[in-house]
């Protein structure tokens, strides 16, 4: 079976998967004053400066939480800004967490549309938060973040980004983004589940989202996972060795792209082929077969990849993504997110390019015969 | 299930006679990091471009590569490594050095063009008569007498580089590789003139007894 849904979640390092082991192994409560505690403490400590480092940050401006979801949903329960602004195509988390929030368009190319943005926060009556993902989780389109920070500052607004998906794809520098909140999560980098963390910058409104004791400086309640948090340790450490993968994998994910154009040729739509993407991520729509059809055939003949975001209970529907950039549900209804990571091997692409090359075939087939 | 760890050509193990220094399992040749047990590995021989993450060609995003360099060289401080052992404290500073002279290497047009000729194979000819207006410019500031002089000199020298270095990229995008050679040595040629105005001019500008 070949596995090229990275998006959705990357396998486990084997060094992280030892990390975790070995925590386990070990027990100890971070809070807690004797040296099973203080031993726990240090390697949460420990932890808390790779991730720091991994993003250019002090280790007191990282707040480990439950999820990039949890992380996401702290911003916007913090301090009393009630005004959100979030860009149409952001992750679930991130819009349901602010249902009264203002949707932003994209342009047709899949990023933000800037103008629009100038317009909403020029006009906006108080201080709010805008919330941009700085690469999106279905067409791994790089968002004008640093653009939106300083009209956002402009403005004197706050600024959120989520960037779970830039992880060990695009190198991270806290500062020189500028924005006020960043999100990561573990398991988009070789991490365990069930671990993210929020990034905030020193003396913005931060609150707990969940009630209870005062761990993490009385930002985020409930005893720590150690083990979790020493996986994405290990995991944001080794991500220094994704992001020297990236000419490879940019090379994988361009000649996928290529031979799927040459199979289907209009029948194959590349979203955001002209637009600046990530390297792992390929999404294309196969026109007139559903995205589930898709996904279905291809997990039979041996390849795992998704329709879109995999956050969904599994749910297969046309991606709200798409539809903000323009597309009608006769694409948006066809796409497939194909999505690349740490152990992709050259063969994985090649298996992958003939299993949808046997669907395309197949299904032009069925439809000829029932033209006729 | 999935494949043996890293059997890609990038990340995790693509030479199989290459091995982690501390548990001894196969790694790959562009890993900072053992995949199995997480230990930093020693300095191995790749190019600038694969040390930085960098795609491999003349004209590379400067941008990203500051990004790139940043980034890499946070993970590498070998103050991150302390509690880790001599060891791994070791490699972490060869690993930093590298990376810092692969950066510097590619920052500047000049050593990244006279690194895309060595990489491209292309033997670095040296026997290249002087261009008429070098020599000019070296006859100008043997014979200055004043500090202005040299300023003239330097300013003239400061603007020829600026255009030989864009001669110099243009020669290696069209891959012409004698004119870029070419260019190279008109370069030093510049570079050798730009540095001797300093001495040059201290030697006029110092009180005399």
């Amino acid at each position: 079976m070949i596995y090229l849904d990275y998006n959705a979640t990357a396998p486990v390092k084997p060094a992280v998967v030892s990390a975790v082991v070995e925590a386990m192994t070990r027990h100890g409560n971070p809070s807690s004053v004797h040296r099973f505690g203080r031993i726990a403490r240090r390697y949460v400590e420990e932890a808390r400066a790779s991730v720091a480092a991994f993003v250019g940050v002090k280790p007191t401006q990282v707040i480990f939480t439950g999820s990039g979801t949890e992380a996401n949903n702290t911003v916007f329960t913090s301090g009393t800004l009630s005004t959100f602004y979030t860009s149409a195509i952001e992750h679930d988390s991130v819009l349901a967490a602010s249902p009264m929030g203002q949707r932003l368009p994209v342009t047709r190319d899949g990023t933000l549309d800037l103008n629009a943005l100038e317009c909403a926060l020029k006009s906006a009556q108080a201080q709010c938060l805008l919330s941009i993902m700085m690469v999106n989780n279905e067409t791994g389109i790089i968002q004008p973040l640093q653009e939106a920070v300083r009209i956002a500052k402009t403005y004197g607004h706050y600024v959120h980004s989520d960037a779970i998906q830039a992880a060990g794809r695009l190198p991270l520098d806290f500062e020189d983004l500028g924005v006020d909140y960043l999100t990561l999560s573990a398991h988009k980098i070789g991490g365990p589940q069930g671990v993210g963390a929020l990034i905030i910058r020193e003396n913005v409104p931060v609150s707990s989202l969940l009630k209870g004791g005062g761990q993490e400086l009385n930002r985020r309640a409930g005893t720590e996972n150690v083990p979790g948090i020493i996986g994405f340790g290990c995991a944001a450490r080794l991500a220094a060795d994704d992001l020297r993968s990236v000419p490879s994998l940019k090379k994988m994910r361009d000649k996928l792209q290529t031979r799927l154009q040459d199979i289907a040729g209009t029948d194959a739509v590349v979203i955001g082929e002209h637009s600046p993407r990530v390297a792992n991520t390929l999404s294309i729509a196969m026109h007139h077969v559903s995205s589930e059809t898709q996904v279905m055939a291809l997990d039979l003949a041996g390849v795992a990849l998704s329709s879109g975001s995999a956050c969904s209970s599994g749910k297969v529907k046309s991606s709200h993504v798409l539809r903000a950039m323009g597309y009608t549900d006769d694409i948006a209804g066809c796409a497939l997110r194909i999505s690349l990571g740490w152990n992709t091997q050259p063969s994985d692409i090649d298996f992958c390019i003939e299993a949808w090359r046997s669907l395309y075939e197949r299904t032009r087939k069925n439809l000829s015969s029932k033209a006729a | 299930m999935f494949n043996v760890v890293g059997l890609n050509e990038f990340a995790g193990v693509a030479n199989s006679e290459l091995h982690c220094w501390l548990c001894q399992k196969p790694v790959s040749t562009r890993a900072l990091f053992c995949h199995h047990c997480g230990t930093i590995q020693p300095v191995r021989d790749i190019d600038h471009f694969a040390r930085l993450g960098m795609d491999r060609r003349i004209d590379i995003d400067m941008e990203l590569l500051e990004h790139q360099y940043a980034a890499l060289s946070r993970t590498l401080d070998p103050q991150r490594f302390l509690i880790r052992g001599i060891g791994e404290r070791g490699h972490a500073t060869k690993q930093l050095e590298a990376l810092t002279e692969s950066y510097e290497i590619l920052r500047e047009p000049l050593r990244r063009g006279r690194y895309w000729l060595a990489l491209n194979e292309k033997e670095f000819e040296k026997d290249i008569e002087t261009q008429p207006y070098i020599k000019e410019l070296r006859h100008d500031l043997e014979t200055a007498r004043e500090p202005s002089h040299c300023d003239r000199v330097a300013q003239k020298a400061g603007q020829a580089m600026e255009q030989g270095i864009m001669g110099l990229m243009q020669a290696l995008r069209g891959q012409n590789w004698q004119l870029a050679n070419t260019a190279l040595i008109e370069l030093d040629g510049l570079e050798s003139i730009l540095g001797d105005v300093r001495s040059v001019r201290a030697r006029l500008t110092a009180p005399k007894f």
